[in-house]
């Protein structure tokens, strides 16, 4: 019988302790711009892969279309539930800033990741990469792509997207180094793939000289990419740009594309969660710093003035590294 | 009488729009090397077949009096049924029926709502736009198709004498409308529901069978063309279409197709087309700075509806 009892009394004690353990378990919610797209999936796989190592709940909810207002809905609830850290990629930046007042006021750690916004609201930004540096890094492939000499063009996407065009105004600053190479046009194609094909090939035509073209968002670098084969003009203009794996894998294997630039959204999901766990156990990040986070590829590095949280340099997918990204 | 006929062509609006181009044609061989070159005039035949094919049903809605805005949305809705039983492995025959019933359907329940319903065509085809995007946001989850087998892909690039196959299938059709619609009843009953949708009923013209008739063309046509766009780009994405309604409408109306109804001819829309596509080519080998190729195309459509409007006063005073 006392026996029994001891027994009861370890089982129960476990039990309990187990609950308490749970109870401590951070909850660290995560609110992409929509769920059901390839690159936000990513970013979930990311941020799972940390909770498991990090031993966190991780949440992952968002709306099913690009929708702010079932945004603020989802983060409403969060507050309700009471989740330790919000995370969110907003779709307005600025219509997003009085939920996300709200959840400060109820002591929840606020964050963005992906896409800034609610700038003197939220307590970090989880960057993808520096905008010049992914400027950068588009002209330095496009130049080795071109062996640093010839003409090109560039074929961007909507003549207003603000990302699109700061990168260009970068892409430009270090055309400078490239004295050989001459930038012949700017052109725009639209979010549209078959636009992108149809203005590249006009371009072809303009210019018989041309060596190489920069694609600069997801569909018109697979758009021009697809012109200069149809045009039988693979080997001769060589394409680079920013788009997703999935898309890309066909010119890079044909060899169209050398190599084009993007960041791993995987890692920013899980840098995400690993930067809400390492705040709410009351640690503060240091200006100008390079952390060491096990389980991701790069060194993010912090900038106090902005409050954020940089995940690295933008990655570079060629032949021999795409085949691991196929699923973005 | 061979004079009156001459005269009469060129008071016809269409003239205004050959001349023009030809006009166009003339500077852009004068002034870029590249433009009479035949990799550069194939192109724009290919870049011109999905509008082209399209603004044949368009053209018949707008006789009528009516629109159809769903029309890119349709042409994305087909791409994305096309795409994903091409990826699938079907054959090439099955795909060109269920692009071709896609838009048929979309058409004749635009045309069923406008006819039997009598909602506005404006509110029908507007909200059927938003429901095809979302449907084919659903369908497709965020990914893009990609890995169109290439056999379907001779419609979208492949060539006979020279001429891409699309334009090939373009003349075709445009063929046989413009025959359709002069010469068999229900093609001159379409012009009647425009001109005079009263007297057309008196004279025992069955308008909503005309009306559901037009719609129902203009999706099949739609469907098409989104076969079409999906062997040239081999891609298929959310916004497949989007603005394409646009462009298929200014060829019509650039066309000399009255907004109002009952007046229009397909070739002129054929033209109206090729109006726009060659000023856009040109404004690129000119290189004229992106930004205010807009500007330039806006002018010269505005310009050339005034050309008309001016000699049509001209003449009658």
């Amino acid at each position: 019988m006392k026996r029994f009892a001891v027994v009861l009394f370890v089982v129960l004690a476990v039990l309990l302790l187990s609950v308490v353990m749970a109870e401590a378990k951070y909850r660290i919610a995560f609110v992409p711009k929509l769920i059901g797209i390839p690159y936000f999936n990513a970013m979930e796989e990311g941020g799972k892969k940390a909770a498991q190592d990090l031993d966190v709940e991780f949440i992952y909810t968002g709306p099913v279309t690009a929708d702010v207002a079932k945004q603020i809905e989802i983060i409403d609830n969060l507050i309700t539930q009471g989740v330790d850290a919000i995370a969110v990629a907003p779709n307005d930046p600025a219509a997003i800033t009085p939920v996300l007042k709200k959840a400060k006021e109820k002591g929840i750690l606020v964050m963005t990741s992906d896409t800034d916004g609610a700038q003197d609201v939220r307590d970090l930004f989880v960057n993808q990469a520096l905008q010049n540096e992914i400027g950068y890094t588009v002209m330095d492939e496009l130049a080795k792509a071109m062996n640093y000499e010839g003409e090109f063009a560039i074929v961007s996407c909507g003549p207003t997207a603000w990302n699109l065009n700061i990168w260009i105004a970068y892409e430009l600053e270090r055309l400078a180094q490239y004295p050989k190479m001459k930038l012949v046009t700017i052109r725009y194609a639209e979010e549209d793939v078959q636009m992108a094909i149809n203005v590249m090939l006009d371009l072809i035509n303009a210019f018989p000289n041309l060596k190489g073209v920069i694609g600069q968002c997801s569909t018109s670098a697979p758009g021009v990419a697809e012109a200069i084969e149809q045009a039988g003009k693979s080997g001769q203009i060589v394409a680079t740009g920013l788009s997703v794996p999935s898309m890309m894998a066909k010119y890079v294997k044909s060899g169209t594309v050398k190599s084009f630039v993007l960041w791993n959204p995987i890692d920013l999901g899980y840098l995400t969660v690993w930067a809400a766990k390492y705040l709410l156990d009351g640690n503060q990040f240091e200006d100008g710093k390079e952390y060491e986070v096990p389980g991701i590829e790069t060194k993010p590095k912090y900038i106090a003035k902005d409050k954020m949280l940089v995940l690295g340099p933008p990655k570079v997918f060629d032949a021999s590294n795409i085949d691991q990204y196929m699923f973005f | 009488m061979t004079n009156t006929g001459f005269r009469k062509v060129l008071r016809r609006r269409e003239f205004t729009v050959l001349g023009l181009i030809v006009l166009l044609v003339v500077l852009f061989s004068l002034t870029t090397e590249r433009f009479m070159s035949v990799s550069n005039l194939s192109n724009l035949l290919l870049q011109l077949a999905g509008t082209a094919i399209s603004a044949i049903g368009m053209t018949m809605v707008i006789i009528t009096g009516g629109i159809d805005v769903s029309v890119g949305s349709t042409l994305g809705m087909a791409s994305v049924v096309a795409g994903k039983l091409l990826v699938g492995g079907y054959s090439p025959f099955l795909v060109l029926l269920s692009a071709l019933g896609t838009g048929l359907v979309i058409g004749l329940f635009n045309g069923t709502l406008i006819a039997f319903g009598n909602v506005p065509p404006i509110i029908v085809t507007l909200g059927m736009m938003s429901i095809l995007r979302s449907l084919m946001y659903q369908l497709l989850g965020g990914r893009w198709i990609s890995g169109i087998p290439p056999a379907i892909r001779v419609i979208g690039l492949g060539k006979w004498l020279g001429v891409p196959i699309s334009m090939w299938i373009t003349v075709v059709l445009i063929a046989f409308f413009t025959y359709f619609l002069s010469s068999r009843p229900l093609g001159r009953a379409i012009y009647a529901v425009g001109n005079n949708p009263e007297a057309a009923r008196v004279s025992g013209i069955d308008l909503r069978r005309t009306t559901l008739f037009v719609y129902a063309v203009l999706g099949a046509l739609a469907g098409f063309a989104g076969l079409v766009y999906v062997a040239r780009t081999g891609i298929v994405q959310t916004n497949t279409g989007s603005g394409f309604e646009l462009e298929v409408i200014a060829a019509v109306v650039l066309g000399g197709t009255s907004i109002l109804g009952g007046r229009g001819t397909i070739i002129g829309s054929l033209l109206g087309a090729f109006l726009v596509g060659i000023i856009k080519n040109g404004m690129v080998l000119l290189n004229v700075p992106a930004l205010s190729e807009g500007l330039v195309v806006g002018v010269l459509i505005i310009l050339s509806v005034m050309i008309d409007v001016i000699r049509a006063r001209g003449e009658r005073s």
